[in-house]
């Protein structure tokens, strides 16, 4: 773990500040049900690749797709 | 809306400056770019013009219906969010690659991301008046690097003039068209905000001429300046191009003035790929407001942002791919929309059958 996993903590908690207890006050539930499992989802992600897991790229499915049809 | 326009266009000329195989007639590429987009142009106007006053994702839904609709709109959310993390990523390796390479990438990408989130937060107006403001620094800033750059440029660079095959060239024209001009049929989602009395072919073509003029002259600035095989060696020829430039002995490393320019265009991009995301999200979703979807949209960007490409060299091998896939949301999508859209507002607009009369 390095300087990124400080960088995603900062991010994260400023989101926190500044979205998510606002909601919270706002009792917006709706909001909460997207926001909620968003965070937890992608701040897991960015902190196992800061711990140096490494995930596949979006782009490698949309290139295989591509080689696989148009045998690009 | 002319310059959101501008910009989001220009937030792709880090890219656009490198043109592997077309030598000196890479700006006939460009130009020919114009030509192609020029019924992707009629098509978007054309679904302004049969929906006044909304904004992409209201036409999607008055269009196709509710589930249609949400379906439709689900694809144009993900290429919105898919081609935000695409540039954020491509601007967090530029500014490592040439100005800052002991910063990590994570805290650019996230500075990035946290602009764009403050300025779509603000509210679709304050992109529209940042464009405004910003797009005067960049028209200026190219222009003046192109007239300090001329005691540099050798003329002899642009020949021979369409050396290049027309396969090629083409190729390279289509590929420029999908990169930049046809992405934006996300903007589609800010001519809510634009009166009916508008015309959008005039906004769409004044803002498509300012941006054919500023990218025109920052490929022949880095042609003339680099030649045509350095400028192919570049991953970032205008970088490159500007940093020989000096103005007497006092006044030089002006390349910086090129990497704020690409990067506030990348960060009008970014901003224009959040607001359709998150207002698309909103509609799909039933959310009670875009600003709420804000921040979901850059917490999924930042998770696709990182691991999307390896390192510089991944990002233009892409290219060819990203050509493709983007004619989905940049052609086919539209084109379906447009001809859906067309239909029923004839049938809407026929006039009613009399009734027989009784015998």
């Amino acid at each position: 773990m390095d300087e990124s996993f400080i960088i995603y903590i900062g991010f994260y908690v400023l989101l926190i500040f500044t979205d998510l207890i606002p909601d919270i006050r706002k009792k917006d539930k709706k909001s909460l049900w997207i926001f909620i499992p968003v965070f937890i989802a992608t701040l897991t992600m960015n902190i196992m690749s800061a711990a140096g897991f490494s995930f596949p790229s979006i782009n490698q499915p949309i290139i295989q797709i591509l080689k696989n049809t148009l045998h690009m | 809306m002319r310059c959101i326009l501008a910009m989001f266009w220009s937030g792709s000329l880090v890219l656009l400056g490198n043109y592997r195989n077309m030598g000196p007639d890479s700006w006939i590429a460009f130009l020919l770019a114009a030509v192609f987009f020029l019924p992707l142009l009629w098509i978007h106007t054309r679904l302004i013009q049969i929906y006044p006053e909304k904004n992409l994702f209201e036409m999607i839904y008055e269009t196709f219906g509710k589930i249609l609709g949400a379906v439709c709109s689900l694809f144009f959310i993900f290429f919105a969010i898919h081609l935000s993390s695409l540039v954020t990523r491509v601007f967090g390796e530029f500014i490592q690659a040439l100005s800052m390479p002991e910063t990590p990438q994570t805290l650019t990408i996230a500075l990035i991301l946290l602009i764009a989130y403050w300025s779509v937060t603000n509210g679709p107006e304050n992109v529209g008046r940042t464009s405004k403001f910003l797009w005067n620094i960049i028209w200026l800033s190219v222009a003046a690097t192109f007239f300090i750059g001329i005691k540099d440029m050798n003329f002899e660079n642009l020949k021979p003039v369409m050396e290049t095959d027309l396969t090629t060239l083409v190729g390279g024209g289509f590929s420029i068209c999908m990169l930049s001009l046809g992405e934006s049929i996300l903007c589609l989602s800010f001519f809510s905000a634009v009166p009916k009395k508008e015309s959008p072919k005039k906004i769409y073509l004044i803002a498509l001429i300012g941006f054919l003029i500023v990218g025109l002259i920052a490929i022949l600035r880095n042609v003339l300046i680099l030649g045509p095989t350095v400028t192919s060696l570049y991953y970032f020829p205008s970088y490159a191009a500007v940093s020989v430039l000096t103005v007497g002995d006092f006044f030089s490393r002006i390349e910086v003035l090129i990497g704020i320019d690409l990067m506030i265009a990348g960060l009008v991009k970014i901003s224009v790929c959040v607001y359709t995301a998150s207002l698309g999200l909103t509609k799909v979703l039933h959310a009670p407001n875009q600003k709420t979807m804000v921040a979901p949209c850059i917490m999924l960007i930042i998770a696709l942002a990182i691991p999307a490409f390896k390192n510089t060299i991944d990002i233009f091998d892409f290219f060819p791919y990203f050509t493709v896939y983007s004619t989905v949301f940049e052609v086919f999508l539209p084109f379906v929309l447009w001809i859906t859209a067309e239909i029923k507002s004839r049938l809407k607009s026929a006039p009613a059958r009399p009734e027989p009369a009784e015998s």
